[in-house]
This record gives C-alpha cells, structure tokens and sequence, in this order.
C-alpha cells in the first residue's frame, strides 16, 4: 500500500513496521491528548514508511520469548530481573534505563496479550512462562520462569498482533517505500524530514515532518553467516551517521554460538539443554574444557568464543553442503538424544535442520558454527526515545528525532543482551518514544496554529527536504543506466554454460563485505584484523560501492537500486562499527579483543560515541543501584 | 541418500517474466470515446498491467537440497541482478515469497530443487532406441522430481533432457514485475473482517511497578481452539490455489475467511456474532466450493479447506 497522496508536512513519519516501529505507532495513538485531538477533527498526520510490507518484518522470526517478572509459573520480582540484565550486559548498561525495562515488563507483557498475541497458557489460564539463559531468581541464586511465549512463535504472535491493532487505530502505511535520507537542519538540532524511495514506481519523495521516529532493526547483513534476514542492512543507524550524528557502543554484536552451518538458521539453546553436545573434527566434547561444569550450556559468549577457538587451532569441520569450503563450523551431536523424545520436544530444531541441512539429527551429527544476531549498540537515545549526541560532556537532543528498537541504544543490554529481552526493549521503549512524540504533537498543536503547515515550502531553495531529495532524483538517472549485460535478453534457448555476469552488482558486493567483516570482528578480533578490514571498507569496496550501477532501467520494482543503497548503508556501518571496535582496547561481554583479553573499568566504564568521521568519544555509563562485579555464570 | 554427497546437478530455471511499461502522467482516458471502456466492466476494474512479457532460462549447477530461493539469490549475484522477486527471512516465517513453482503456489525457500526439478522432455519424445516412456510421465511430475538426487536424475540431465524448474509469478493476483505479485488484493479483504481483538479494550497501567488490570484469562483447550489459525502468515499460497478465488472479488479468499475464524475461535474475542454476519454473504462462505486447494501447500500446516468447513458449518448451525 501506499499513501492516496502525500502531505505537505507530517506531524509524525515512523520510519519502520516492526515491534518497536508498530508500538511506536500505537503509543502515539492510544496517547489520550492525540485520541481527543482526533476527536475533535484535529486528527494529527501520521505515516508509517517501511521497506517491507509491515508483517514481513524480521519481529515474525523471533521464536523464545519476552521477558517479565510476571511471576505466573513461580515467585519473581522485577529487581531480579533488573540485576541480571545489568550483569549479562557486563555492567555496560545504564541501569536507569535497565530499571525502567525491568519495572515496566510487566505492563507491557499484559498489554500486548490484551491487544491479542496467543499466549501460551498454565493451566489456570494464565500467560505461561519458560526458563531462559541468564534469568534468575534471588540475585543469581537458580534460574526463574520469566519469559512469557507462543509456543515457538512469541515475535510472529507480537508482530501480527501489532499490525492488527494498527489497522484497528486506522493508520496509513507507505510500504516497500526505502527511506534514503535523513534530514537536519543546518545545526544538527531540529529534524526537517526524510526522502523516501517508492519501489513500486521508482518516484523519489521529499516527506516534511515535524518528527522522525527511526525503528529501522538491526544490522545482521553485515556477516555473511546471520540469523537476520536479507533486509537487516542497518539503514536507520547509516541514515543517523549520515546525518552527522552518532552511534552508540556499535561496536558490540551478539553472536549466537549455534547456527545452522552456512545458512546462519538459529537453532535453538534448547537443542543443547536437552543433551547436545559439541564436539570438534576430532570428535572431541571440547566445551567440558573451556567451561568445566556448565560445559555445553554455559553462557551464550562464553559458547561463542569456544567454537572460534577451535576453528582457530584447526579442529574444525567444513559445511558438508560445501565440502571444499573453508572448515569453519563444529559438530552439535544430538544422537545421544533419544529419538522420540527429540521429536517431542524439539519439532522446530528437528524440522529446521531436516529441511535446511537435509540431516536426521538423530543419526548424523549436525554442522554449526557461531551466527551474527543481535546489534546491542545503535542510535542513542534517552529513555524517552529522543536521540541526542554526546558532546562536551552532555547529551544534546536532536529536536523531534526519535528512535526505538533494535537501531537504537538506550543501553538496556549493555555489551551483551539477555534472551527475552529484545522483543521487551522494541515494544516497551517503542511505545515509550510513541508516546513522547504524542506529547511533543499535542503541546505544539496548543501553542501554534495549525495552517502553519506551509512553512516549508515557501522558499524552494530553503527547503532542505527538496534539495536533498533532488539530489538523489539525480544520482536515481545516474544508477538506472545500464550497461547492457545480462539482464533483458529475450532469448528463451538454454545456453550448455551458466552464463555469467562481467561486472559487479550489489548482491556481490553484499557478500563479500559479508565474508571481510566475518573475518575482522566475527566473536573475537584485534588490531589487525581490524586494520584489514579497514582498508578494504575504505579502499576496495567504498571504491566499487561509487561504480554500482543498476542493470535494467526500468523504474518499476527494480530492487537493484535499493541494493545499492542498501549496501552503502552497510559500508557506512561497517566503517563506524570497526573504528569503535579499535577504540575499545578492552574485552567485555560481546567483543573479545585477543590483543586486549580483559575487561577494564578504569578506562572503558563507557559507551563508545562514534560518528561517520571515526572520531569516538565516551558516555560514563549510568551507575545507578549495582557498582561492577566479575560476571561469572 | 540425502542429496549431502556433494554431486551437484545441472538445473535450469524457467522463469516467466515480465517489465511494466513506464507509467505515463497524463490522464487515462483521453478520448471521448473510451470513457466506458468495456459494455461488461464496471469502471472501477482493475486495469491489467502492460508490458513486456518473456521466458528466460537460467542454467545453475546445484546441490539437489538447495532451495530455490537461494537459486534465486545466486543468479542475482553472478548472472542477472534484474531479476525481481520477493524475500526476507529465508525460512517460511516472514511469508514474502510466495509464488508458483511449476505451476503450484508455495514459497520459493522451503522449496528443494530435488522436489521440483522435472526432466523436460519425458512427455512426448523418444529416448535413444526410439521408444517413449509410458511410466512416470503423464501423470506423475513428482515421481521424477524423487528422482534427482539420485543417479538416475544425474544421469537423466546428461543424456540430454535437462532437469527444469519453471517459475511464475502467484496466480490469482497482478503481476507487478517478473515473480512479483501485488497481494494488497488479499490484504484489503483480511481488513475489511476487522482483523483485531474485540473485547473491553482496556489497557493495563502501571505505578511503580504494580499494574491495575491484568490478562484476559484463557485455559490451554480455550487457545487450543484457534492457535493453528493464528499461525497464518499471510503469504498468499491459498489464495493462489483457489479455483474460485482467481479473478478476485468474486470470492473473499481463503485467507481473510481464516483470519474471521481464527477470531470466531478466540474465547476471549466478543464479536462473534457479527464476525459471521460479515461471511455469511455471497461472496463469503457462500462462495467456497470446497475444492480444498487450498489446504496443499500451507506453509503453517494450516488445513484451510477443513477450517473453512468447520467455520460455514458453524455459521450455519448458528
């Protein structure tokens, strides 16, 4: 669907359709000033831009849980979860905001299973809950039941559930429209608006708005080996980079120790907690030596760093779909598990890896090998989803720019997130910037008339929208010049070869950006391993990134031109993320510096600030209740 | 064998392809005279998209247990970035893409080259000798898809008739470029039932972490009752296979009729009622020939055609 028409200026554009970009939405809406508003035929001008039709968005994938101190299975209180979320994050957390996650969770769990989401159930029939890594009870003491879930479909219950309210509340949607720019006043202080891409018709558009909300997700697509899907190119942080503002402790990834070989499918810790064991091409169970006791379950990190170390020292095996590959994967033995009890309580693993590795589980050892799956860092924002940029030792807002979910960094995960925590921070704090921009709408609407809404287009060459909006129309006609390869020969003949093409594309850029930042910062780096993947960012591929050109010139659905930008989006990110990550000469939680192995609190208490020049500065971290502790499972 | 022996075959993907001619800007109907357009059409149809149609042939070597999509995804980086087709998550949740597959609607990433690839020539040509094969052709496609990954199907691709997979865009729906199809067709008919939860619309607050209203209770046989149906995705598969279906507004569509249900269903919904008024209509349940297409490829497992049949009996016995 797109907008019947575009207005000349937006009270609000939510750029993203996901759990924290469809909360946003609902914040905003279900906000009782906006309701009267609209009551009263002062109905605010809201659109929601996003790249992909709103339940396509990668929200539908997430499978265990959220998490909240609901106490419906056993006693929990939402202290307990607030320490161990400042503990898994490895004390990089601000606990303001952590408190406010951990006080909140409840609420929010409540509210979304009154808008619809199918909970799974205890048999009085109330929201059930399950065990998750890293949830406990009495500080640390045993693990808590304390993420609430669908059976293994909790992020399709949430996203759909979202959308259906959303549809309920009337709100309008500009879908497959890729937003290619983020617009600032001269200053860096005020938002002007976004320009967006109509895939369908290849139209560019100069969208004014009094706020931009960015929930954009994540940045997966960086690596080749990822659980995200083919849309996590990180296009909300890039367009915050863009602007001239900066990331937030971008530097720290989550990779999640077990991904189906090559494909980067999860599969879940379940697998493991049910008697999988991981073994190297000697057939060795290494994990009882990295981890004497917690052995295969031990934290998700710690799991990690352990595979990497034994594809490092050679022991590893290679993806037997490529059996000439490089041997970067493990083995996970789940022939130890009896067959019919896998089959009962493993359907989704089991159905996974016979459809993705063509593998009986219960015969064959399954090859895995660490996944990248969550970015931690991202835009700063406030616990209000305001944006802002750390200068001189203070925050200074971003008027009218928010951002929530995954793109952003209110710091609630520190250097490494909790499992049922990522779909709580999307829907919490989107809900939360939802209802700070409500405000912000409602107080401007009380002061100012509103048929000020001309104000943009008075003076063309003022507009900034306008101008940079044109600037991309120009660069649109420079891309969508073909070369004549490949693309529209008619001839329907099979040729005896595959052909191939002679020039270079997105999609192979995409990839070997993927495989070069898999080499540089994939669970452990250093110095140089970043300095190489530096060099090529800046050299090589920035150098092919300006030669992409498109190789059809048809405007319609030509998803080549969103490739491109795409994947200069990517190189933006990648850039930033490998200068941070060469800042932090320490190692905590996600990152692992193998030149820097421990962490260090006199120096790196601290959000890393990074801005697309590379220059980074650094936040203290907001201590509020818990001063740091070793973090020991 | 579980194609994992890393013998590769040689497969050819036929798709069916199609470039919109550029929108022009000027009104539509320019002349006097074509202002009515068809004495048949109401003015409001749907104006069938023109454009440049061809078929084009792709030449892969794959391992038989690769998916179509990454089929796809490989042509896009080493032969023809043009080629459009929809994606995301790659492995049948997010439900973008959906398209027919040698002529049957699934999704193009939980489909396997071993299960689609079809010797081209088995109907109607002589092999060496001079004979046609009477087994395994006419009737039976899947009979020498089983075949690829092992010898047989190896061999078959050598001895001259290659293995193909023929690609189009979803039936029943527009097509906007090559496997592209505009679904807002499905999705306007999913809205129009008031797709959302209906009770007292109360919304929990909070004040220091204690919370005034808590969640609508629902027993385990009470979700039971509709949480197949709230697994649907929306991916279109269904609505592709229905016979009725096809052509649109005649019929509402498979997938909205789930979506009625999957709230009729929820014990803790409470507008039942007028839920099964809005499909107790001609182009509603009334609609339904019970073909049972539908229930095919579901890639959730759902067996539509027997909600569906559950569901006009519910309204009926109403």
């Amino acid at each position: 669907m797109s907008p019947k028409h575009v207005e000349q200026m937006y009270d609000a554009l939510i750029v993203g359709a996901g759990a924290a970009g469809l909360s946003a939405a609902l914040g905003l809406l279900r906000s009782e000033r906006i309701a009267q508003m609209t009551q009263e035929g002062r109905a605010p001008k809201i659109l929601v831009v996003s790249k992909l039709q709103p339940l396509r968005s990668h929200t539908g994938s997430a499978e265990g849980g959220i998490a909240a101190s609901l106490g419906n299975v056993s006693e929990d209180d939402w202290h307990w979860h607030y320490y161990d979320t400042v503990k898994g994050g490895d004390w990089l957390v601000d606990q303001d905001a952590a408190k406010l996650l951990a006080q909140e969770a409840p609420v929010t769990v409540i509210n979304l299973e009154r808008s619809g989401v199918a909970f799974s159930r205890t048999a009085d029939g109330h929201i059930a809950q399950r065990k998750f890594g890293g949830h406990t009870a009495h500080f640390g003491q045993q693990p808590v039941p304390r993420a609430a879930y669908a059976a293994d479909r909790i992020g399709h219950q949430i996203l759909h559930t979202l959308w259906q309210q959303c549809i309920a509340q009337g709100v309008e949607f500009a879908e497959e429209w890729y937003v290619t720019d983020l617009v600032l006043d001269e200053r860096h202080e005020r938002v002007e608006g976004v320009v967006a891409y109509d895939t369908h018709t290849g139209k560019v558009h100069a969208l004014h708005a009094r706020n931009v909300l960015l929930a954009t997700g994540g940045a997966g697509r960086l690596f080749h080996t990822t659980s995200n899907s083919w849309d996590l190119t990180g296009d909300g942080m890039a367009l915050t980079l863009e602007a001239g503002l900066q990331l937030e402790d971008s530097e720290f990834v989550q990779f999640h120790p077990t991904g189906l070989a090559h494909t980067g499918i999860l599969i879940s810790e379940a697998a493991r907690a049910e008697g999988g064991v991981l073994r190297n091409s000697d057939g060795e169970a290494f994990m009882q030596r990295y981890a004497p006791g917690h052995a295969d379950l031990a934290a998700r990190d710690v799991v990690s760093r352990s595979i990497m170390a034994e594809i490092d020292a050679g022991r590893g095996v290679a993806d037997p779909k490529d059996p000439q590959g490089p041997r970067d994967c493990v083995w996970l033995d789940m022939t130890g598990i009896d067959p019919e009890h896998m089959h009962a309580v493993l359907p989704q693993v089991v159905e996974t890896i016979e459809d993705y590795a063509g593998i009986d589980p219960t015969k064959d050892y399954v090859p895995v090998k660490p996944t990248a799956h969550y970015t931690m860092g991202g835009i700063p924002i406030t616990t209000d989803g305001e944006v802002y940029t750390w200068a001189d030792g203070a925050r200074h807002k971003v008027t009218g720019l928010y951002a929530a979910g995954e793109c952003s960094c209110v710091s609630v995960h520190g250097a490494n997130r909790l499992g049922g925590n990522s779909l709580l921070d999307a829907c919490l704090f989107g809900q939360r910037a939802g209802a700070a921009v409500a405000a912000r709408i409602a107080d401007s609407h009380a002061v100012a008339s509103p048929d000020d809404n001309a104000v943009a287009a008075e003076d063309p060459s003022q507009d900034a929208v306008e101008t940079t909006a044109q600037t991309r129309r120009t660069e649109l006609a420079g891309l969508l010049k073909p070369t004549g390869q490949a693309g529209e020969n008619t001839g329907s003949e099979a040729s005896s070869q595959p052909q191939t093409l002679q020039d270079d594309n997105a999609y192979q850029l995409l990839a070997d950006l993927g495989s070069a930042m898999e080499r540089a910062l994939a669970v452990r780096c250093n110095h140089d391993s970043i300095a190489e993947a530096l060099q090529l960012v800046n050299e090589d591929f920035a150098e092919r990134a300006r030669a992409l050109h498109t190789h059809s010139d048809s405007t319609a659905f030509n998803q080549e031109v969103t490739a491109i930008w795409e994947v200069r989006h990517l190189l933006e990110l990648a850039k930033a993320m490998l200068r941070a990550a060469d800042a932090r000469h320490e190692s905590r939680g996600s990152l692992k510096r193998t030149d820097y192995p421990d962490r260090d609190d006199k120096q790196y208490l601290a959000h890393s600030m990074v801005a697309s020049t590379g220059t980074v500065a650094w936040q203290p971290v907001h201590i509020l209740d818990m001063p740091p502790q070793a973090r020991e499972y | 064998m579980n194609g994992n022996d890393g013998t590769r075959v040689q497969v050819t993907l036929r798709v069916h392809r199609f470039t919109p001619r550029p929108e022009r800007d000027r009104p539509r109907s320019g002349s006097p005279f074509a202002k009515q357009g068809s004495p048949f059409g109401s003015g409001t149809a749907r104006r069938r998209p023109r454009g440049k149609q061809w078929t084009q042939d792709y030449l892969l070597s794959v391992l038989p247990d690769t998916t179509i999509l990454d089929c796809l995804l490989d042509i896009k980086r080493t032969q023809d970035p043009s080629l459009a087709f929809r994606y995301s998550c790659g492995h049948g949740m997010c439900g973008s893409d959906a398209v027919a597959i040698n002529g049957t609607p699934t999704l193009l990433c939980t489909a396997k080259v071993k299960d689609w690839a079809v010797a081209q020539t088995a109907r109607n040509t002589t092999d060496a000798e001079g004979f046609r094969k009477t087994t395994g052709t006419d009737d039976d496609p899947a009979g020498n898809a089983a075949d690829v990954s092992g010898t047989s199907g190896v061999s078959g691709a050598h001895d001259g008739s290659p293995l193909v997979i023929e690609l189009s865009a979803l039936p029943g729906f527009p097509v906007q470029r090559d496997l592209i199809a505009d679904i807002d067709p499905m999705l306007e008919q999913i809205k129009r039932l008031k797709p959302y939860l209906q009770a007292d619309g109360k919304l929990a607050t909070t004040k220091d972490g204690k919370i005034d209203v808590f969640e609508y209770l629902q027993r385990p046989e009470q979700l039971a009752a509709y949480e197949t149906l709230s697994n649907c995705i929306a991916c279109g598969v269904c609505e592709g296979s229905c016979p009725v279906f096809a052509g649109g507004e005649a019929f509402i569509g498979p997938a909205a009729l789930i979506t009625a249900s999957r709230f009729i269903n929820d014990s803790r919904d409470t507008a039942a009622d007028a839920r099964m008024d809005a499909i107790d209509t001609a182009d509603g349940i009334a609609a339904c020939q019970s073909v049972r297409a539908c229930s095919r490829h579901c890639p959730r497992g759902i067996d539509v055609g027997e909600e569906i049949w559950q569901l006009i009996a519910k309204v009926k016995e109403r």
